[in-house]
């Protein structure tokens, strides 16, 4: 097994949320397993949706696989966004009239997507494959085919690693996205946030909470969704958290999920 | 049967508007970002692609405005039923005709298409194209006062004896890029599975021709002004499948105008860059347009 990372980015992304109306259309402002599960698909040339109520071909064949995801070049864990409109008179849209719709787009967003891959599985050996040549069967993009995505190959990074093995009390740095309230038995406490931890950095010290699309309810064919922190304090109980891996040459933990 | 194009291609079209309002917002004015940049959507740039097709090469469009005897525009299930005849067939027999009849017509091919009328077909386009940035380092938008030259009388102003003011916006100067790609894998599977005819040759000399010259050719009052300015055209090799950034930050001009494809020189400079490529094309007008650090080996036509 290969612990991986590199760097994917845009020059405007848009993840739609499903749970909006049609005044204003929002984004996620972090990619999310199912849109990468497509990126990752469309560089080895699997296929997309094809039927109503049935899961793509990347969906079976990389759910599975462990991901990691965490912004950069970000504000707080926030990328601007501005809000599109767009109008469509063909009448294709709405009968006889003008359709107008907008959405909230994500300005220059660029993320570190960590992978753990099994050489053993021909599809992951290809992507890894792809990946270092900066090859892809389809051109990636951010949630429309317009907002075309792009990684330097240079970005493609081995990574040194250990599952994670930490004592209670102890505070790490946590470089990825993390689910809040995983498998919480009765007497563990929450991981948290560690206000009280030193602060070296030249950073502001932030944190950021989103409820992202982590897989799909198979069904109501929906997002499931978790309650995702990204924070640059050093989180305690971090032992709570299932899937966590040291980096060893970096010294910082992520989690895949 | 015609030659096909199979290649991968990415690229970036240049589009070059002076006290001219290349794509507006709602209330009337360039399209900007939070940060102030001005910007265009894909669709203002294949909107024009799309009216030289239609208008200039005499091309059938299938995703264009039509409207009926009475004036008003056509549904998507009568504008193909206007092209291809009544709609008799149902169920997958009808998707199956359907996607045979839209991709044998050139917009469909390249730019794709959703079809949500008396059946569901979503095409994947083989041409992309990225929103355009302006990359002048300024943006500066103006306002003028416009006079209608007729009394609009209201409820409230019945006796009115003047005629109605307006406001029009421009953009003093603009150079947007938008980064495009194509591959024609996109379609690949759609053209086998119903035995239409691929991409060919001919195809990608009208893509290429409206990336030329497509928004210069519409002139409607607002884009007056607007024009192409640059095309750039890397051809790879057949069956490479590298993917390369966009190039809109590559690209820089300066106060003066002046081009400069430094960045663009160095990224394709690069050994692993090189040997993908087979051609690399360049379009823009020498008396008008000042190019600096083009990269090496670049065929140069006028646009």
């Amino acid at each position: 097994m290969q612990l991986i990372s590199f760097d994917l980015q845009s020059n405007f992304g848009f993840f739609r949320k499903p749970e909006t109306n049609n005044t204003l259309n929002v984004s996620y402002n972090m990619i999310h397993k199912p849109a990468l599960l497509g990126i990752l698909g469309a560089i080895i040339g699997l296929a997309g949706y094809r039927k109503k109520g049935e899961l793509p071909e990347y969906y079976e064949k990389l759910a599975d696989l462990k991901i990691g995801i965490a912004p950069l070049d970000h504000d707080n864990g926030n990328f601007s966004k501005t809000p599109i409109k767009y109008s469509n008179t063909v009448g294709y849209a709405n009968k006889g009239t003008n359709f107008l719709t907008e959405e909230l787009t994500l300005i220059s967003p660029k993320y570190r997507v960590y992978l753990l891959l099994d050489e053993a599985i021909e599809t992951q050996r290809r992507l890894l494959d792809n990946l270092e040549r900066g090859n892809s069967e389809f051109i990636p993009y951010f949630g429309k085919n317009e907002f075309t995505a792009w990684w330097d190959k240079q970005s493609v990074i081995k990574h040194n690693y250990t599952l994670a093995a930490l004592n209670e009390n102890e505070s790490v740095p946590i470089l990825s996205l993390f689910a809040k309230n995983q498998n919480i038995t009765k007497n563990s406490e929450l991981a948290e946030v560690n206000f009280l931890g030193a602060w070296e950095s030249d950073e502001n010290p932030f944190m950021y909470f989103e409820r992202l699309p982590v897989g799909f309810n198979l069904n109501l064919m929906q997002y499931q969704l978790e309650e995702m922190v990204f924070s640059n304090y050093e989180i305690m109980n971090a032992h709570t958290l299932p899937n966590l891996y040291h980096l060893l040459t970096e010294n910082r933990y992520v989690q895949l999920h | 049967m015609a030659q096909q194009f199979n290649n991968r291609v990415y690229g970036f079209a240049m589009i070059k508007s002076i006290n001219s309002n290349y794509n507006a917002d709602f209330s009337g004015q360039p399209r900007k970002l939070p940060n102030g940049k001005v910007y265009a959507t894909d669709k203002a740039l294949k909107y024009s692609i799309r009216y030289y097709w239609k208008h200039a090469l005499q091309e059938n469009v299938f995703y264009f405005k039509s409207l009926t005897d009475d004036m008003s525009p056509r549904t998507l299930d009568e504008t193909y039923e206007k092209n291809f005849g009544k709609i008799t067939k149902k169920g997958n027999e009808l998707r199956k005709e359907l996607l045979k009849n839209i991709l044998s017509v050139l917009d469909v091919k390249l730019f794709g298409g959703t079809y949500a009328g008396a059946t569901n077909v979503s095409i994947h386009g083989s041409c992309q194209i990225t929103h355009g940035l302006n990359r002048f380092p300024e943006d500066v938008i103006y306002s003028e006062q416009i006079m209608s030259p007729f009394r609009n009388p209201g409820e409230k102003s019945k006796e009115s004896t003047m005629t109605t003011l307006g406001t029009q916006s421009k953009l003093e100067e603009g150079h947007y890029v938008h980064h495009l790609s194509l591959n024609p894998k996109n379609i690949e599977e759609d053209v086998e599975r119903v035995g239409a005819e691929g991409l060919t040759q001919s195809n990608i000399d009208k893509l290429k021709e409206g990336l030329r010259k497509g928004a210069s050719f519409y002139d409607s009052a607002a884009k007056a002004g607007t024009e192409n300015e640059m095309l750039f055209w890397v051809k790879l090799k057949e069956g490479s499948k590298l993917v390369m950034p966009s190039f809109i930050e590559f690209v820089d001009v300066a106060k003066n105008g002046t081009i400069d494809l430094r960045k663009i020189a160095t990224y394709l400079k690069d050994d692993a860059v090189k040997q993908e490529i087979e051609t690399l094309e360049i379009y823009y007008n020498k008396a008008v347009t000042n190019v600096i650090n083009l990269p090496e080996n670049v065929n140069f036509q006028t646009i």
